[in-house]
């Protein structure tokens, strides 16, 4: 009884580590190592990029077997023991300080670091928020956006999370969307969103530099034969030109297969500005056609090239796309790999600089973050010190902000969502209303007058539960097509207002009432609705409220009815939204997990105030 | 005091009147609302977070009277997934352009002919008949050159107008090129297991071969997704050179039937060099042939062959029945010892919880699935690491298959209501639609996603016919070589490039092949399955209403004995109706004291018309549908008993009916004897009352929608499910394998009653309790005196007092169960198969998901039918009891 509950609530908490386990009691209230896991999810969520691949590049001693979180959480001794060990080099003082230091040191990088090249592991929550500020209304959100959506909640941007900076060829767009993205991960990155990650300054922030050491790391292991590996692991990345001449042979076969060109810059030379126009000529054949190409880049002047030589060759990579493309074209086939020279706009490189500046001397370096570097170009962005360092500071605040975040997230998309709330609230008012006017006012004319009729209005009233409901419910639907009360209350509470069986019971409750009170009434000279208001209706007052309670909760909970004849999304309650929750979020379960709670907080709350209308509101039949 | 008592009395009949006012101006506001009506498009339904390209954006500039509004219904899931269209239609208040397929929204006439525009079979251009010598019509079924009016709609391939045009009528257009199914591999994981891309398998055997090559030694589990769509299995079918539907056409001069293929190219008979292609023409649905089964075979191979891998050379080796009991295997001329522990069991896993595409290049190496390019998967995959395989031929002589799917766009029958009230303005609205329906299909909206994919540096993974297309050539030579080598395997005939099947009510058709056969070989219950039973049953289906309608002479022939029997039921029912109301109505109320006034009636009006209204209205509405063949849109045709012949004469009503009885029957044994034992169990504990209360209600206060969910998580079918979870460790004790509760028809009935259960449970108790406490004590004691034992008191004492609850709760239960199907919506929506399909379920499906609103009323008419007798019992009790409250706290 108890424990289908217990993982309900359990779940509402899980993340896409400890979901599935579906434990009674979540295992990250007890077990350290278990937050951290936790935490780290929240840094690369299963929606980012490769994320595994990622963290595998800062954490080398990562099993080869993770491939998803819920792998992780599903192998709970390894990733207990896993967890420990890097929770155990947070008890040595001289590593702890060194963690804070790389954190300290991260953050700084990160301030004058240009947001297009980081990773960005924000809440969903946040997207739409700041969109909502950014925008006001969604129609100047869809206009911007070439969109046709209905509200902020709805925006996905996945790929906002995982742009596809590994690509060799990738360049951003420049549209609305891509500068809205750039704005987004610059308000991460003042701690907008994170504001205690950002006090002091040294903590790690949902927005990282983006790396692409493992990538390099990976090919290395893929295309070396094993001595080789071990003899020039680990990997020098940038590998510099003095590099053993094997190394550099396997370094420039990455950068022609692998590597992001636009971290590529060249030496401009008089030759090379002719072979490039050459190149351009045998692409295109006429300039005309590369104008057509360019006309929409805003970044540069097409329309004002005449011919061929006007066309320069520049450094690095243009800003406009298409001509950038055709620019990386050119790098790839036309200039040897080792004469390229890898640009600042490189996470890693800059950060080598960054540190080395910082502190002087590689020596240095490797004193204040306790390392063990030959050369600077095996430093890597310290991720996994600043984590470990900000984990250890605000580990149940991480744990806080991610259980609320499923609250918060559902309560978006119920409570703030259309018009859930007054929909529901109106909804329950009417069928209250209804249910105890209509079944009431019957059952007591039946039963204080002696009409003509009196078995057949019953029989009449009690018919209708001899046929099952679907026989009408079509009809009823298109009746309420034909009237034109689809999507209103009317269409949801009529057609339910009248219960036979309420009617029934309501009249042998005024049946039981004494006559002699109705007669000492009437002596006195009382009116019939006096009778109705002062005699009958506080004897009956018990049945009444269980009546009362069992239209709130039809009302609040009744769904069925509610997706097919009120389909639209103005008209929707909390109990049809949350239907739709549950469809759109499935591969989130413990979203719904949590709206699910949500959802019920209402009604356990109104059935721990009422326990005692519903104890009186039991009835039993007796054989007359 | 007694003028407040008359506000008071006032204030309840305005309260009625304010009611009614709201309600009314409820509709009066929506009505007045539409002063100038956007249009609605639901192209984009399946993505409404795509860019609307610039094509459409032009024109709404260009048109500033009229604005896009996206449709938006609810999303129900698995099945029910169309559902909200249909009942947004039936509603009138459908979308204006909608996707989905043609066949079955123009039979249900949901659909507006595009003859309008682009002209119809048997007419000229300018509308004029076109006339054969003989003066009939010159029809042929196709829109030939001369009566086209928008020359655009002959561009398009021949076998999509033939899927886009029915009865001479062009209905549809395609939406884009559409996309393709093949099976999408991960690059580097083929690699790691030394397969080369470049080199498919050739055959089914090889097919398998390479999947379990495939498969992840280590971790134990398998690397290749297989899903239970139709849209994997329809082009696998293709690659024996069969096909699910066939078309048997008759050879005008020699009067020989000959079999071909749906999408047959050449309907040339094989003896005579005889053109069929105007010979008429009878399609049937062929799930049961050859192609079918070996499909079927392979799936079952697939999932559940015993193999295991050779130590010595890698390579896996399948066992027999007898080399497992042996413990050994001859393979290469060696004699091949294994343990039991070392047998695999399957190569592919069903991923039943939906897509798992974030897991494709991570444990996933194989996936069929569709993708028009390969970035289709970007934000997850590396399109670097992706590629596409065609299906491979059954042996290497049949030919590998891709298959197109492609999604088309109609214009909503609600059209014609819109724009304004005059027949011009209407006019003006429908051909913007049009025109916008024109720019939505058109390759430029297409064109220009490819264009940015271009700039984005994509073009690589680029389908190369769009590169072509573009005058983007010389990227295409940087294709990956296998992706190239595929289109140009397609471009030179090497592979087959197939529609997904269309004619019949392929829509209906395919979820029930989804569901019935091939989801059931792939779930974990799947190995023992029966399927060539089920593939006959399937056929047997699609040829009575599922694909195909019912022959006509079949009903015509069962006429007679219906009417019969129709006659002889209504002169029952007539019979047992006055029986009922007679003693209903025996108790003559006396003459005397009769009230004349009208307020009694003023109290009554309300529920009468009410009760009228909504409840008897629609009854009566409800048995004439039933002798109609109801259409959603048009006209309807009395048809009298027909639906009732066709309803009696499919297997699966009765097998509806079977289910709803063992339904009915272990809901109402569950939910009697768990009360009585709760009952018990809490009378037993004297403290924490209102601890156990609580807990006792909550289920039956929260809402049946969440408590099913949170039951569906606790059955869900993999290993960590809560329940396969909890008992993890019995099961591995037992050796057991994780059980997919809902997906195992042995265990699927007792899921889907256990939530019922557990929510009422808790409420009935308390009854019990109440009733067990109200029985007066003295009756007790007077029971003692006589020397009554404990069997004796309860039976003598206990039971009489509490029978009428037991009845009366036993009778409401009864009915209650028949009607109810929440749980089995939520958790099973009538699966695995058909094995939840309860009769309410049923309904729901046929209506809203068939959009068969005739027979889902005729099954209703039944199902009333059948209770009669239990309600009839209950208002008998209801009768002759009284109501009170119970004593007590």
């Amino acid at each position: 009884m108890v424990y289908p509950f217990m993982v309900t609530i359990t779940g509402s908490f899980g993340t896409s580590l400890d979901y599935h386990r579906r434990e009674p009691v979540p295992e990250f209230l007890w077990s350290r190592p278990d937050r951290l896991l936790r935490t780290l999810t929240q840094y690369a969520p299963p929606s980012s990029r490769n994320p595994m691949d990622e963290l595998r590049g800062y954490f080398p001693d990562m099993p080869e077997s993770w491939r998803t979180w819920r792998q992780i959480g599903d192998d709970k001794e390894g990733s207990r023991i896993w967890a420990a060990s890097q929770l155990a080099d947070l008890d040595n003082p001289k590593k702890r300080e060194a963690f804070a230091r790389m954190s300290l040191d991260l953050a700084d990088f990160l301030k004058t670091w240009p947001v297009q090249e980081t990773v960005l592991a924000y809440k969903r929550r946040d997207v739409s928020n700041f969109l909502r500020y950014q925008y006001e209304t969604i129609e100047s959100l869809n206009q911007a956006w070439y969109l046709a959506i209905d509200s902020f909640n709805e925006v996905l941007v996945e790929d906002w999370r995982a742009p596809p900076l590994d690509q060799q060829r990738y360049m951003p767009q420049s549209d609305a969307r891509y500068k809205d993205l750039l704005a987004f991960r610059e308000a991460y990155r003042d701690h907008r969103f994170t504001p205690h990650l950002g006090a002091n300054g040294g903590r790690l922030g949902l927005l990282r530099p983006a790396p692409l050491a493992h990538i390099w790391e990976r090919f290395a292991e893929v295309h070396f034969q094993p001595e080789e590996l071990e003899l020039f692991s680990p990997v020098p990345f940038p590998v510099p030109n003095d590099a053993p001449p094997l190394l550099l042979d396997y370094w420039h076969l990455f950068l022609v297969e692998r590597f992001p060109l636009r971290h590529v810059e060249i030496e401009v030379t008089a030759y090379r500005q002719v072979a490039f126009q050459k190149f351009l000529e045998s692409r295109f054949e006429t300039i005309e056609n590369l104008k057509n190409l360019l006309v929409h880049e805003t970044n540069i002047r097409a329309e004002e090239w005449s011919s061929w030589a006007d066309v320069k060759l520049t450094k690095h990579v243009p800003a406009a796309v298409n001509f950038g493309r055709i620019w990386m074209d050119f790098i790839r086939t036309y200039i040897p790999p080792e004469q390229w020279q890898i640009r600042n706009t490189l996470s890693e490189k800059a950060f080598q600089q960054f540190a080395l500046e910082r502190h002087g001397s590689l020596d240095a370096v490797n004193m204040a973050y306790q390392l063990d570097l030959k050369q600077i170009e095996h430093l890597r962005l310290p991720f996994r010190g600043a984590f470990l360092h900000t984990f250890n500071e605000f580990e149940w605040r991480f744990v806080a902000s991610q259980t609320l975040g499923n609250y918060y997230t559902a309560l978006d998309n119920l409570v703030l969502r259309g018009n859930a709330v007054p929909n529901t609230i109106i909804l329950i008012g009417l069928t209250m209303l209804l249910t105890l006017t209509v079944n009431p006012l019957a059952a007591y004319a039946m039963s204080r007058f002696r009409l003509r009729f009196t078995n057949q209005l019953m029989l009449f009233f009690v018919g209708t539960m001899a046929f099952p409901a679907a026989v009408s419910a079509i009809p009823g639907f298109l009746l309420l097509r034909d009237l034109g009360l689809l999507n209103t209350f009317a269409a949801l509470t009529l057609p339910t207002a009248v219960n036979g069986m309420a009617i029934f019971l309501l009249k042998g409750f005024f049946d039981s009432l004494p006559q002699e009170l109705y007669e000492a009434a009437t002596i006195d000279g009382a009116s019939e609705m006096q009778i109705f208001r002062i005699i009958s209706l506080p004897l009956v007052k018990p049945i009444l409220a269980v009546n009362a309670l069992n239209a709130f909760i039809i009302a609040y909970n009744g769904w069925e009815w509610a997706i097919i004849v009120a389909q639209d999304k103005s008209m929707w309650t909390l109990a049809v939204w949350t239907y739709q929750f549950s469809q759109t979020f499935a591969s989130e379960p413990y979203l719904v997990m949590s709206a699910f709670l949500l959802n019920s907080l209402p009604v356990f709350l109104v059935f721990c105030f009422c326990q005692k209308i519903i104890m009186r509101g039991i009835v039993l039949p007796q054989m007359k | 005091m007694i003028r407040k008592a008359i506000t008071f009395g006032l204030n309840w009949h305005s309260s009625w009147l304010l009611l009614y006012i709201l309600c009314l101006c409820s509709t009066v506001a929506d009505a007045a609302e539409e002063p100038r009506q956007p249009v609605r498009v639901t192209w984009a339904i399946s993505d409404p977070q795509q860019r609307q390209p610039t094509v459409l954006r032009e024109y709404f500039n260009q048109n500033p009277n009229f604005a896009l509004q996206l449709w938006t219904g609810i999303q129900i899931q698995a099945a029910g997934a169309d559902a909200s269209l249909a009942m947004g239609m039936a509603a009138n208040d459908g979308p204006d352009i909608f996707h989905g397929e043609a066949r079955h929204a123009v039979s249900q006439g949901l659909v507006y002919s595009l003859a309008e525009w682009i002209g119809r079979d048997g007419y000229l251009a300018d509308g004029t008949p076109k006339l054969r010598p003989d003066g009939t019509l010159d029809r042929n079924g196709r829109i030939d050159p001369d009566e086209v009016r928008w020359p655009d709609w002959l561009d398009l391939p021949e076998a999509v107008r033939q899927a886009a045009t029915i009865d001479g009528e062009p209905w549809a257009l395609p939406l884009g090129s559409g996309t393709f199914v093949g099976i999408l591999f991960s690059r580097s994981r083929l690699e790691a297991a030394g397969l080369d891309p470049m080199h498919p398998p050739k055959s089914w055997d090889e097919f398998v071969r390479w999947c379990r090559l495939l498969y992840n030694y280590d971790r134990r589990s398998p690397a290749v997704a297989m899903p239970s769509d139709s849209w994997v299995a329809a082009p696998f079918l293709a690659t024996t050179g069969d096909s699910v539907l066939v078309q048997e056409r008759t050879s005008p001069s020699t009067g020989k039937v000959y079999v071909f293929g749906e999408q047959e190219p050449y309907l040339v008979a094989y003896d005579t060099g005889e053109n069929l292609s105007e010979a008429p023409v009878v399609w049937r649905t062929n799930i049961n042939g050859k192609g079918s089964l070996a499909l079927t075979q392979l799936y079952h191979q697939l999932r559940w062959a015993p193999w295991i891998r050779d130590a010595l050379s890698g390579e896996p080796i399948e066992l027999s029945e007898k080399n497992i009991a042996d413990g050994y295997v001859y393979y290469a001329d060696r004699r091949i010892q294994f343990n039991p522990t070392d047998v695999i069991i399957g190569c592919v896993f069903p991923p039943i919880e939906g897509l798992v595409t974030e897991r494709l290049g991570r444990d996933i190496a194989l996936y069929p699935l569709y993708g028009s390019d390969l970035t289709q998967f970007a934000h997850i995959i590396n399109p670097e690491d992706l590629g596409m395989l065609p299906f491979p031929g059954m042996t290497e002589d049949h030919k590998p298959v891709l298959q197109n799917s492609i999604v088309y766009a109609m214009i909503g029958k609600d059209v014609v209501r819109r724009g304004g009230n005059t027949e011009e303005e209407r006019k003006a609205f429908r051909d913007f639609v049009w025109g916008l329906m024109k720019r939505v299909c058109s390759q430029q909206a297409r064109d220009e996603q490819l264009r940015q994919q271009v700039a984005a540096g994509q073009a690589r993974f680029l389908n190369p016919n769009d590169l072509r297309r573009l005058g983007f050539d010389d990227y295409v030579k940087e294709s990956p070589p296998d992706y190239r080598q595929l289109w140009d395997q397609i471009a030179n005939g090497e592979i087959r490039l197939v529609l997904e099947p269309f004619m019949g009510r392929w829509v209906l058709f395919r979820s029930s092949w989804e569901r019935e056969v091939l989801d059931i070989v792939l779930r974990p219950a799947g190995r023992n399955f029966d399927y060539h039973q089920a593939l006959n049953r399937l056929q047997l289906d699609a040829d009575s209403g599922l694909m195909f309608d019912w022959p006509q002479e079949t009903i015509d022939r069962h006429r007679p004995l219906a009417r019969v029997i129709a006659t002889l039921f209504a002169v029952a029912i007539a019979f047992l109706l006055i029986l009922f109301s007679r003693n209903m109505l025996r108790r003559k109320p006396s003459r005397s004291g009769v009230y004349r006034g009208f307020l009694p009636w003023v109290m009554l009006i309300p529920a009468i018309i009410l009760l009228a209204m909504w409840s008897y209205y629609p009854l009566l509405r409800g048995v004439y549908m039933a002798l109609q063949d109801y259409q959603i849109g048009g006209e309807s045709a009395f048809v009298g008993l027909d639906n009732f012949i066709k309803v009696f004469l499919d297997p699966n009503f009765y097998h509806y009916i079977r289910t709803t009885f063992r339904f009915v029957f272990w809901s109402v044994i569950l939910s009697f004897v768990t009360p009585i034992i709760l009952a018990l169990f809490l009378t037993e504990i004297p403290r924490a009352q209102m601890f156990f209360r609580t807990l006792f209600f909550l289920p039956q206060m929260t809402s049946g929608l969440v408590v099913t969910l949170m039951w569906k998580e606790m059955y869900m079918g993999t290993a960590d499910g809560t329940i396969n979870r909890l008992f993890s460790f019995l099961f591995g004790w037992l050796g057991f394998e994780p059980v997919d509760w809902l997906g195992n028809p042995a265990t699927v009935m007792a899921c889907v009653i256990i939530p019922v259960v557990w929510m009422g449970a808790g409420l009935s108790s308390m009854i019990y309790q109440a009733a067990l406490k109200s029985v007066p004590d003295e009756l007790y004691e007077a029971a003692n005196l006589d020397g009554a034992g404990l069997i004796g008191k309860i039976r003598h004492v206990t039971l009489p007092t509490i029978m009428p609850l037991i009845l009366i709760n036993f009778v409401g239960a009864f009915i209650a169960t028949f009607q109810g199907m929440a749980t089995i919506f939520l958790l099973t929506f009538g699966g695995p198969g058909k094995e939840t399909m309860v009769m309410a379920m049923a309904i729901w499906q046929e209506a809203y998901v068939n959009l068969r609103f005739s027979i889902a009323t005729t099954y209703a008419c039944v199902l009333g039918v059948a209770l009669i007798g239990f309600t009839y019992m209950q208002l008998q009790i209801l009768n002759r009891v009284d109501f009170r409250q119970a004593k007590g706290d």
